[in-house]
């Protein structure tokens, strides 16, 4: 009895919490680092995560079109799980560290700035 | 386009390789002569560079007003290599030559990266990206495919790549069609298990199938050909329908399908496939990739296939599925070389071994073989050699030529008719490209395609030595991006049948980013070729009758000549917040001259030419829908009109439906961080009542009905990606066990005159389990 107690207080908390936050879907846009079909594969099957609906990046205009549903991730949750694998967004920089995980032919960074 | 992009993505990736690019310092230089001694010193850290051969060149894009605007910051880097630079604010750069190539590549994100042939005599290099188009990405595509190709949109219909094929078991390219709608792959006949593809509502006769862009499937090998081509060794199947470019010959009819093999920019080093059916067929297929120094690579392609199980699942003592020995080896050589000098160079050979009939049959038996069967062997050589010279970057300039030769002969009986077909061939295209300028470019070229045969039927001779000499033009016109036109025009001189010209227009206009119009009508012209195209006759005792229309031509038939004409509308929109796409095409193809193939009196099959009216209208619909993350629909329907005038009256074509529906459904799991998933697939077709030649006067028992019955197909895959390398995948196909009933005629007398296995509009064989592996060893 006490674990379901224990649950209802989580939901109870994780609704109210996100309660102002609408399940209706949103789409945003944003630019993405990459230069590569590897990257293009990477950034997307890294948006192929809870609470985004769809993802496409486009590697001619290295623009990423999210939509996703805002009581369940947030905006910069999303560019967050892009700079985990190691690419910077135009919101949030990769870590160095994050950055050593990508592909040898996707070192977007060596490509800018020698 | 994401397929595309993918494609256009991993090819930037295997030219950029590990690369690191120097960017130059941003030196505010104006004019092209540019020539600094620092930057000179800079330089000398790199290798390959040679300080009295520098180029000087600038890189430039049209603004929206159409003028030429400095592009900073574009990448132009040596293929292959690390040697490379950035460009400054005004769009201009300094490199030196490379010793190890001289293919330049510029590239700038949002542009289609520019491939340059770059002479060592060059100092000065004026480049203009131009925006990224779908158009410039198949392009790309296509320039992997051959040494030359040409912008095709306008003409392609369909790719099936890998990943497509991988969704059923593709043993062999006529199996690769299960998940394709626009293609209706059957069998031919009861016994045999030869199967056939039908494309418009017409025979795959009228299709022309290349392979690496070279008319192979043709001949003798018109129908077998198919099946000559393992599935594994199958990069990417480009299909068009609709009559095709006047480069490849005037025999396109209904359509164009060009089947690429893996070559050198295939990933892994080794790819092997095994697979196992439960009706005992079993395969196991290798393809090798090696580098051999800078300038060559070759693949080597290795394929086994056998079924010695006996199955006779409908009871009516003939097996279901033929016994077989096959044997395919090929080896090819890429050459890239300095100078924009490139080849390919290949040589195939097939054995083939086939033994179907009555259940007992064994033609190594002394009794035994005298029961109703056939024994066949086919032994088929190739050789092809391409070779490509790309002149100056500046226009685009480049010579090609296409040399190809074949053996084929195939031996052996069909019950009590003895066979033996030779089929000597040789084939020379050369071609020449070049761009008047940004938005006109133009093919023109001579072929010479020589055709000697020897075959046999009992007593009958049907030799004949065909030689075609032909010239060709095709002209591409790019207007704004919007529209684009291809004129293509070729006159061919043959041998026996004279002089015929073939025009053919192609067009497309682009109504918006996400919709387009496509049209296209041409002529195309086929030699008759009776025997091997309706090969499906030789499982029955029908007598032969050829009605003779022209002495001295080949069965003594007048060539066929047909006009095909197409409109195609495509359409991108979003559904479920992902990508949708819907796709409507119409197509007539009206035939001028014909050779009819009479089924219609049962004991006779007559050939005869066509004296009246014969077409085919075919209109198909076609949408492909994400309704969740990962899972795909598509699902079409097509409905025809084939008919042709028979000796006395109008009819419908016999064994095709007139309506079909079709649908694929594809789910996969969230790829892990190592490439484990699951893939899920399948695949429902529905084909409506097809019209059965006439048996009315055949005894009772031995007549079929008007029109046979409607039936669905189903067919299931699972594939588990243990990792990016490895792969297992389990089959089922015709999982609602549909069976044609009494496929074969009088088949407790086959030496009736009344035998007759060709008649089949369905499968024989009830549902079929398989289980393969495909392993990648050695990638990237």
């Amino acid at each position: 009895m006490k674990k379901y107690i224990f649950i209802l207080i989580v939901v109870l908390a994780s609704t109210t919490a996100f309660a102002q936050k609408s399940k209706k879907p949103v789409t945003i846009s944003f630019h993405v680092e990459g230069i590569c079909g590897n990257c293009e594969k990477t950034i997307e099957s890294a948006l192929d995560a809870k609470g985004i609906i769809a993802a496409d990046y486009n590697l001619d205009t290295n623009i990423a079109t999210v939509t996703y549903r805002p009581n369940k991730i947030t905006e910069e949750q999303i560019h967050r799980i892009i700079n985990e694998k190691g690419y910077d967004t135009d919101k949030f920089k990769a870590t160095d560290e994050q950055y050593s995980k990508v592909h040898d032919c996707c070192r977007y960074r060596e490509l800018e700035k020698h | 386009m994401k397929r595309i992009l993918l494609l256009w993505g991993v090819l930037l990736m295997a030219l950029v390789g590990t690369a690191q690019v120097n960017p130059e310092e941003d030196h505010d230089h104006d004019g092209h002569e540019h020539a600094d001694h620092d930057e000179h010193d800079e330089h000398d850290e790199h290798e390959g560079h040679d300080h009295d051969e520098m180029i000087h060149g600038n890189v430039w894009i049209l603004n929206e007003k159409g003028k030429q605007e400095g592009l900073e910051s574009a990448i132009i880097i040596w293929k292959g290599t690390t040697d490379g630079t950035l460009s400054n604010k005004k769009g201009h750069f300094h490199i030196g030559h490379n010793e190890t190539t001289d293919t330049l590549l510029v590239m700038f994100v949002g542009y289609s990266t520019d491939t340059l042939i770059v002479p060592e005599e060059t100092h000065e290099l004026n480049i203009t990206l131009k925006p990224a188009t779908e158009m410039a990405a198949v392009n790309i595509i296509a320039e992997i495919e051959a040494t030359r190709m040409h912008l095709r949109d306008a003409m392609l219909n369909q790719t099936m790549n890998e990943k497509e094929l991988c969704k059923a078991a593709c043993c062999s390219l006529s199996e690769s069609f299960e998940t394709n709608a626009s293609i209706d792959a059957s069998f031919t006949d009861a016994v045999t298990g030869t199967r056939q593809i039908k494309m418009l509502g017409l025979d795959g006769r009228y299709t022309q199938i290349m392979f690496d862009n070279i008319p192979t499937v043709r001949g003798l090998a018109s129908i077998y050909g198919l099946s000559y081509l393992p599935g594994p060794w199958i990069r990417e199947i480009a299909i068009s329908k609709g009559v095709g470019s006047v480069v490849n010959g005037h025999e396109s009819i209904t359509g164009q399908i060009n089947v690429a093999h893996k070559n050198n920019t295939m990933e892994e080093k080794a790819f092997i496939n095994a697979y196992l059916g439960s009706a005992g067929r079993m395969e196991l297929n290798g393809v090798f990739k090696k580098d051999f120094g800078d300038h060559w690579s070759s693949n080597l392609f290795l394929h086994g296939a056998q079924s010695t199980l006996r199955f006779d699942m409908n009871n009516d003592g003939f097996l279901d599925n033929p016994l077989f020995q096959n044997f395919v080896v090929r080896n090819e050589w890429q050459y890239t070389g300095k100078k924009g000098l490139r080849g390919e160079y290949a040589a195939t050979y097939h054995n083939l071994q086939n033994t179907s009939g009555q259940y007992d049959y064994d033609p190594h038996d002394e009794i035994r073989k005298k029961l109703w069967g056939v024994n066949t062997n086919t032994e088929r050589a190739e050789l092809t050699a391409k070779t490509g010279y790309v002149f100056e970057n500046k226009d685009g300039m480049s010579l090609g030529s296409q040399v190809s030769g074949s053996y084929h002969h195939q031996t052996g009986n069909y019950g009590n008719r003895i066979y033996d077909g030779q089929q000597n061939n040789g084939r020379v295209n050369l071609l020449f490209a070049s761009e008047y300028n940004e938005s006109i470019k133009q093919t023109s070229g001579v072929s010479f395609v020589y055709d000697d045969y020897q075959e046999r039927l009992d007593s009958m001779n049907f030799d004949r030595t065909e030689q075609t000499f032909g010239l060709f033009s095709e002209h591409t016109f790019d207007i704004k991006k919007k529209m684009a036109i291809i004129v293509g025009l070729r006159g061919d001189y043959h041998n026996i049948y004279g002089f015929f010209a073939t025009p053919r227009l192609h067009a497309r206009y682009s109504l918006s980013d996400n919709a387009s119009i496509k049209a296209s009508i041409g002529k195309g012209y086929r030699s008759p070729n009776l025997l091997m195209d309706n090969v499906g006759l030789f499982a029955s005792n029908r007598a032969i009758h050829i009605e003779p229309s022209q002495n001295g031509a080949p069965y003594g038939m007048k060539m066929e000549e047909s006009v095909n004409i197409g409109l195609v509308y495509n359409q991108k929109f979003k559904l479920f917040h992902r990508d949708a796409t819907l796709a409507i095409d119409a197509y007539r193809t009206q035939f001028q001259k014909q050779i009819v193939v009479d089924w219609e009196t049962p004991t006779q099959i007559n050939f005869y030419q066509l004296n009246g009216e014969s077409y085919s209208n075919s209109v198909q619909v076609e949408t492909q829908i994400s309704p969740l993350k990962r899972f795909n629909v598509r699902a079409a329907y097509r409905w025809l009109e084939a008919k042709t005038q028979y000796k006395t009256e109008m009819l419908m074509r016999p064994l095709i439906a007139q309506h079909r529906a079709f649908a694929n459904l594809e789910y996969s799991t969230k790829e892990k961080d190592n490439g484990a998933k699951w893939m899920f697939d399948f695949t429902a077709k529905w084909l409506g009542q097809q019209r059965l030649p006439n048996t009315a006067s055949n005894p009772e028992g031995l007549q079929l009905a008007g029109m046979s019955n409607a039936f669905w197909i189903f067919n299931a895959q699972v594939s588990r990606h243990f990792n990016k390398n490895f792969e297992l995948y389990v089959g089922g196909e015709n999982l609602g066990n549909y069976r044609q009933q009494h496929p074969i005629i009088s088949a407790d007398n086959p030496n009736s005159s009344y035998f007759d296995a060709s008649l089949i509009y369905g499968p024989v064989f009830g549902s079929m389990g398989y289980v393969g592996i495909r392993w990648r060893i050695g990638k990237k």
